[in-house]
């Protein structure tokens, strides 16, 4: 597991086995919190999801695209149906990249202008270029990209890697969500959600103001040593109960979370305590610059919590800032702002602190956008959805760095090269965190169901080392 | 018309390349000739260009290929083994021309000119056969997509091998693409495409095609030039391009001369069971009819034992053991309460069933609960589980909600609250617009209308086609599919999706029965002809009640209009910032929150004036379905054979036993459902009511005599107790189907009354309990724990029935139910269940996803329920309440508070050791807001709150002994 250096898991792993148990009675198999065996090799323990809502806009962030840039101002070759969301197409002519693009680091991998942090960690970073979804709405690439499935109710993701992998934490949730507190992102809670998977899989969001986790901390007054007594009774009246009932395991259970409960309440607490930190980490971050603070926040706190041993952080960001469709020269580059010199400081302390090579980052939204402008209102000045083709990158984890895997076509418009279907993405994923998408499955009316549905997915193996 | 050429080039590796994205998910297609004009018209050449089908082949592609040449010694090598004339896999015989040409269960194998669509080609070029990692050489996969390019020729064509394509290929495809616009609903151009006789006949433009002249027809050049579908209107009508294969095979069709069934293909009619389904099939344990008379075992030394208890003493006595003693009377009587009502019993009630002295208490509180009407709310919720109930749509992330899904949830409550025959209440949900006639406003009553609301069950599902884009044939496919996934699953115990796809791989169940049993459905739910739910309501009223109702709302209407753009107006002109919600805008300043509660009153109370619609959401047959095709590996795209409509054949004695007639003289409806709704409550139906007893006897004794609730087929599990199974079966037939009849049988038997308590012979002998040697503890359901915590809060409103009440969304996320102007909350079966806002406390005590349904509930322990158990404000406040009430009902009768707690919370009194403790506790807690600076008698109600707190949080008061 993660470096668990002054983590409150330090406590032995095994002691966990029981630490949450459901009992799907009767004839589901077990499923719990406890730290299972992976299928395979683990190249990393924990994940850092930077989910970047809206659809970031690959030819103006990490694709170049000279041909796009030299028939500028010309129609779409070909039928403008094919070209993005058919909802929403008003669609405009070929709009060159908004910000120029150079080669950076050894790997001499292009990054654009709007993310000069992010240009100088390329040479840790692996671009998928030629990620490719099967939906041009939001909602639906939402649910494809976080569940596999177009529509609502499937477990997400991190519900999947926690349900094969258990938790390797005593005092924290398995998986995080830190979400914006500026508020929800599309699709809102489902977008972590445990679907038919027992709730104990879903993620838990995890605020950096207020209580941190839902019902954390009392929402009454009581003076602590009435709560101390008051506690310490209802454990014994668990307890007598349990003894006179000891073949019910379900009842110590019950002791357990109460006593996780309390704990949780101690390491949220040391989790979001960053006074720790030297001023030198908080600037690298970004934290006091009020466009970056928020975000760096969270980066801040997911390393934190990846290093207490918290397998699956996911970030949000409020609504979708990467959904640029007008003045996308402005607006894509807020969304740049708010989060370019967080992420790259946190690839440089992940790798400082040597916990890189065991986390998985991974950077990306649900779709990336056309080559076409898109006309909204008079004005032609944004881009629409596209889902044949767009940028994710992931850094770490056994993954090569300062790799560029696959292509889109020369406009940027659709994956041509090594095409990544999100069931490849989700297998790829998957097996770098030790699990078989074949293996991960949960019975369900007699199917067996699977993140990477009924299709044979595509494990990406050329990009780990 | 250029035959001989066509046929994609093979791609280059297994991987799905993006530009095929006419995924069966997705909705939108894409054409593959994107990417070639593109490299064309920038003059670069582009990595692996995706090429059109019959302009790029090379022109005699594959012709030089016979199949008694290349393809029957490649067939022979490689599949003959399992694909052969006497009993062959999946009835494909691939040992003879005849047997390849003839095809499989799901459909013909194979289309000349085009390997794209040649099942055949697919599953072989995928890896998938042959199986077991075997897979033909490269060079082999291209000989056959050659030869089937080619034109699949033969040197000695087999008897009725003359044409591949036929109608069967094509009509899927008009109903796919055309009949949107040219169909049922839109006729234009005055063309009707659903069907070749009416393609024939044309329309104002002549007839669409012309027999051999592809290039003339109509239809072919409209399609070919993209006119049709017409250009920006494709999200308009929810129709996707036809791909380039499909009119190829338009093309063909049109060239061969448009010929109409193919002989040797003709199988397009299955009303037998399919044949690969055998004798030996049926004879699965749950697929033979319930016998007429089921023996009782005598246990020696166990007389008069009822039949219930009989069945479980001979296992018992097997083992070597016994019943446990009964549990005792007042862990009874709250085991009953919680199990028949979902609330505990009241002080005063516990002992009034506690003092009494009727020898026959026991039976007389079971014949009371089951009269209460608290009995329908809890054991309705049950069936609301199974039905998959919710009060929104679903889908998309506004999850719309359903405004009358009540009228379902309030018929539920009340056919379990009359007893309404198990038999009547599955015909009136399966079929219940086929039992009378609800378009004649003089034959319409209450139970007419009952009918209707009953339908609701069938639409329950996540419903997205009333979308702006989720509306194209792959979602309605999705909606049908779990439509019948919980008729199947929960009605009849069987797990017919596995063959939505393929072969079921454990039941004898062929994909072809799940598409027969799709058609059954095909006269409502038709995916060519499509309703969105946003037009699957019905108005039932009278005339005069129309009118009266009309008259008394118009002036309301038009009040509620102006008052809701006042509204607006006023938001817009208090907002600083336009995106400032409105709770931060009313929490900005106290007077405006003043003023938009007035406006929002006026607008309350004109809309309680309003009298309601008469809408019913319900299912209704629309008597004009389109033809059922199976689908090749259940893809939308991908038509097989025709099929008509049909049971499983596992099911059938051999001949069908349905007979499909139109419900009353000239309806407008087909009366697929209303037979198969007769078939299945048919008592001679080996599964209805074995599966039904068994969810009973499942959700009183925590676990299914079959563990599988929804899982009868092979898969499942065994029956541990099958006669007592079959027995309780045929005892509720006799009863009528009264559910009333089969809960006495359960609770009044010894095996329900047993101690859960366990001793030391039970872990050796029964340690996982499959002989019912004691009774399981269990927790407190979702419902349960929430209105058992209202109820002794004194907090429970006991209004029923109607509008469910509203839930606000705290800004953390937290979901709860709002209280009623007495303070009061409903039991949570009258709370929203919108899908995205299920109330908190429900969702982590596993208040199920809807996903569909949910068959059986799981019992998670999970610390977040002891937070909010322990932290929550609300649950908090109740415990304030309980301890007022208790405080209240002492002074009245002077009853010892710690006495008086423990009754009300755990239905017992506290032992004496526990009363010393809890006194001593008390006094303790008591003194400590003493010093914290509160007086007596404050202080003491402080700590009478904490003591009440501490029990509501203790496993005692969750779970049932």
């Amino acid at each position: 597991m993660a470096s668990t250096a002054g983590s409150l898991c330090s406590v032995a792993l095994h002691a966990l086995m029981d630490q949450e148990r459901l009992r799907a009675e009767p004839v589901s198999a077990k499923a719990d919190l406890a730290a299972k065996p992976v299928h395979h090799r683990a190249r990393a323990q924990s994940v850092i999801h930077l989910f970047m809502n809206g659809g970031p806009s690959q030819m103006d962030l990490f694709d170049p695209k000279p041909e796009l840039d030299r028939h500028a101002g010309k129609s779409f070759p070909g039928n403008a149906e094919q070209v993005g969301n058919v909802a929403t197409a008003n669609v405009g002519t070929l709009m060159p990249s908004q910000f120029s693009f150079s080669q950076h680091g050894k790997s001499g991998i292009w990054v654009s202008e709007a993310l000069p942090h992010t240009a100088s960690v390329v040479d840790d970073l692996c671009f998928l270029h030629s990620m490719w979804t099967d939906h041009p709405n939001h909602d639906n690439a939402l649910y494809k990209i976080h569940s596999g499935r177009l529509f609502m109710g499937h477990p997400s993701l991190g519900s999947w890697v926690i349900y094969g992998l258990g938790s390797e934490c005593q005092d924290l949730p398995a998986y995080v969500v830190l979400d914006d507190p500026l508020g929800l992102p599309k699709n809102g809670v489902r977008n972590w959600t445990a679907g038919y998977l027992p709730p104990v899989y879903q993620g838990t969001r995890f605020r950096t103001v207020g209580s941190p986790v839902l019902n954390l901390a009392p929402e009454y007054e009581e003076p602590a040593r009435i709560s101390q007594l008051a506690n310490d009774w209802r454990r014994r009246l668990d307890q007598r109960h349990f003894a006179e009932r000891s073949d019910t395991p379900e009842l110590d259970a019950r002791i357990q979370a109460y006593e996780l409960a309390a704990r949780m309440q101690l390491g949220a607490s040391a989790v979001l305590d960053i006074s720790g930190e030297t001023q030198a980490t908080l600037d690298a971050y970004g934290i006091g610059d009020p466009i970056t603070d928020s975000y760096a926040r969270r980066c801040l706190l997911a390393r934190r919590m990846v290093e207490r041993g918290v397998r699956f952080v996911q970030l949000f960001m409020d609504d979708q800032p990467w959904d640029n469709h007008s003045d996308l020269k402005t607006t894509l580059l807020a969304a740049c702002r708010r989060t370019d010199q967080p992420v790259a400081a946190l690839i440089r302390d992940l790798k400082q602190r040597g916990l890189l090579d065991s986390t998985l980052v991974v950077w990306g939204g649900e779709f990336g956008r056309t080559p076409t402008s898109q006309k909204v209102g008079d004005a032609f000045s944004g881009r629409d959805h596209n889902m044949q083709g767009f940028t994710t990158w992931l850094a770490g984890g056994g993954v090569r760095p300062g790799m560029a895997y696959g292509q889109t076509d020369e406009l940027g418009h659709q994956a041509v090269e090594n095409p990544v279907s999100v069931p490849d993405f989700h297998a790829t994923l998957l097996h770098a965190v030790g699990l078989d998408h074949q293996q991960l499955f949960h019975e369900r009316n007699g199917l067996r169901e699977k993140l990477t549905g009924l299709k044979e997915p595509r494990v990406v193996t050329e990009i780990f080392s | 018309m250029n035959v001989d050429a066509a046929g994609e080039p093979p791609l280059p590796n297994g991987h799905e390349r993006p530009s095929r994205i006419l995924s069966s998910e997705g909705a939108i297609t894409l054409l593959l000739a994107l990417a070639l004009s593109l490299g064309s018209w920038l003059g670069i050449s582009l990595p692996s260009p995706p090429t059109r089908a019959a302009e790029n082949a090379e022109p005699d592609a594959g012709t030089e290929l016979f199949f008694e040449d290349q393809i029957a010694p490649l067939l022979e090598k490689h599949c003959a083994e399992c694909h052969t004339t006497d009993d062959p896999q999946a009835m494909l015989d691939l040992s003879s021309a005849a047997g390849l040409v003839r095809g499989s269960q799901s459909g013909p194998v194979l289309t000349a000119r085009n390997r794209e669509r040649s099942l055949l080609y697919e599953v072989v070029r995928d890896g998938e056969m042959p199986p077991e990692e075997q897979a033909l050489p490269p060079e082999e996969i291209e000989l056959l997509g050659r030869w089937l390019d080619g034109g699949a020729r033969f040197r000695n064509p087999p008897e009725g091998f003359i044409r591949m394509v036929d109608e069967h290929q094509v009509l899927p495809i008009l109903l796919l693409r055309c009949t949107a616009c040219h169909g049922a609903k839109l006729r234009r151009g005055n063309l009707d495409l659903r069907s070749i006789k009416s393609l024939l006949a044309g329309g104002e433009s002549g007839p669409a095609a012309i027999a051999g002249a592809p290039d003339e027809s109509l239809m072919i050049r409209r399609v070919e030039s993209e006119a049709c579908p017409p250009p920006g209107q494709l999200l308009t009508y929810f129709v996707a391009r036809p791909s380039p294969s499909e009119v190829q095979t338009l093309r063909s069709w049109i060239g061969d001369g448009m010929p109409r069934e193919t002989p040797v293909a003709s199988a397009s009619t299955l009303n037998e069971p399919d044949p690969s389904v055998t004798e030996a099939d049926r004879r699965h344990w749950s697929f033979r009819p319930l016998p007429a008379r089921i023996e009782v075992p005598h246990v020696a030394g166990a007389d008069r034992l009822q039949p219930v208890d009989a069945f479980i003493a001979a296992k018992l006595k097997d083992q070597g053991l016994d019943f446990s003693p009964p549990a005792d009377r007042q862990q009874l009587i709250r085991r009953l309460y919680i199990d028949l009502t979902g609330l505990p019993p009241t002080v005063d009630e516990l002992w009034i069933w506690t003092d009494t002295p009727r020898s026959d208490w026991y039976p007389a509180l079971v014949d009371t609960l089951l009269a209460s009407p608290r009995y329908g709310e809890r054991w309705g919720r049950h069936w609301l589980d199974l039905a998959g109930y919710a009060d929104s749509e679903g889908g998309q992330s506004e999850d719309p909600v359903r405004a009358f899904a009540w009228k379902y949830r309030d018929y539920v409550i009340r056919s379990f609250n009359s007893d309404k025959p198990w038999d009547r209440f599955l015909l009136e949900q399966l079929a219940g617009d086929e039992l009378a006639d609800y378009r004649r406003p003089e034959l319409l009553d209450d139970a007419v209308i009952d009918n209707l609301i009953a339908t609701g069950f069938l639409r329950m599902g996540i419903d997205e086609t009333g979308s702006r884009t989720m509306n194209f044939v792959p979602e309605r496919i999705g909606l049908i599919s779990d439509a019948l996934n919980v008729v199947s699953s929960g009605i009849m115990g069987l797990t017919l999706e596995c063959a939505r796809c393929h072969n079921h791989k454990y039941d004898p169940i062929p994909q072809s029965d799940y598409y027969r049993f799709k058609a059954i459905f095909q006269g409502a739910f038709d995916e060519y002809d499509w309703l969105t739910w946003k037009d699957r309501n019905l108005d039932l009223e009278s005339s005069a009640e129309a009118v009266a109702r009309k008259t008394h709302n118009a002036p309301l209407e038009k009040l509620l209009k102006q008052l809701r753009e006042q509204r607006k107006a006023w938001l817009k002109s208090n907002r600083t910032d336009p995106r400032m919600t409105e709770a931060t805008l009313v929490a900005s300043d106290p007077r405006l929150a003043v003023e938009l509660q007035a406006i929002d009153q006026e607008i309350e109370q004109a809309e309680q004036e309003l009298i309601p619609p008469p809408t019913v959401r319900a299912l209704w047959d629309r008597g004009r379905p389109s033809p059922t095709y199976v689908l090749v590996r259940g893809e939308h795209d991908r038509p097989g054979r025709q099929v008509d409509p049909g049971i499983p054949s596992a099911l059938s004695d051999g001949t069908s036993p349905i007979t499909i007639s139109p419900p009353w003289p000239s309806a407008e409806s087909t009366g697929r459902r209303l037979a198969l709704a007769r078939w299945i409550v048919d008592p001679g139906h080996p599964l209805t009511a074995r599966v039904l007893v068994n969810r009973i006897w499942s959700l009183h004794m925590g676990r299914g005599i079959v563990a599988t609730l929804d899982n009868f087929g092979l898969q499942g599990a065994a029956p541990t107790h099958p006669e007592l199974l079959d027995w309780l079966a045929r005892d509720l037939i006799d009863n009528g189907w009264s559910l009333k009849s089969l809960h006495r049988q359960i609770l009044l038997s010894r095996v329900y009354q047993q101690s859960s308590h366990t001793r030391p012979e039970h872990h050796q002998l029964d340690p996982e309990n499959h002989l019912w040697s004691r009774m399981n503890v269990r927790r407190f359901d979702a419902e349960a724990l929430h209105d058992s915590l209202l109820a002794i809060a004194g907090r429970l409103s006991d209004t029923m029935y109607g509008p469910p009440a509203p839930v606000a969304v705290r800004e953390d996320g937290l979901v709860m139910a709002l209280p009623d102007e007495d303070g009061r909350l409903r039991r949570s079966i009258y709370v929203q269940l919108r899908r995205t806002e299920i109330p908190t406390l429900l969702g982590l005590f596993d208040y199920p996803e809807m996903n569909p349904n949910c068959i059986q509930r799981s019992t998670s322990t999970v610390s977040l329920q002891a937070l909010i158990l322990h932290n929550n404000g609300q649950v908090h406040e109740w415990a304030g309440d309980l301890a007022n009430r208790i405080l209240a009902r002492a002074n009245e009768n002077g009853n010892d508070l710690i006495n008086e707690t423990f009754l009300t919370v755990y239905s017992r009194q506290p032992t004496a050791d526990e009363h010393t403790e809890a006194q001593k506790h008390l006094a303790q807690i008591a003194e400590m807001w003493r010093e914290a600076g509160n007086q007596e008698p404050e202080s003491a109600r402080l700590a009478l709150r904490n003591l009440c707190h501490t029990l509501i949080n203790s496993a005692e008061f969750s779970y049932i002994d």
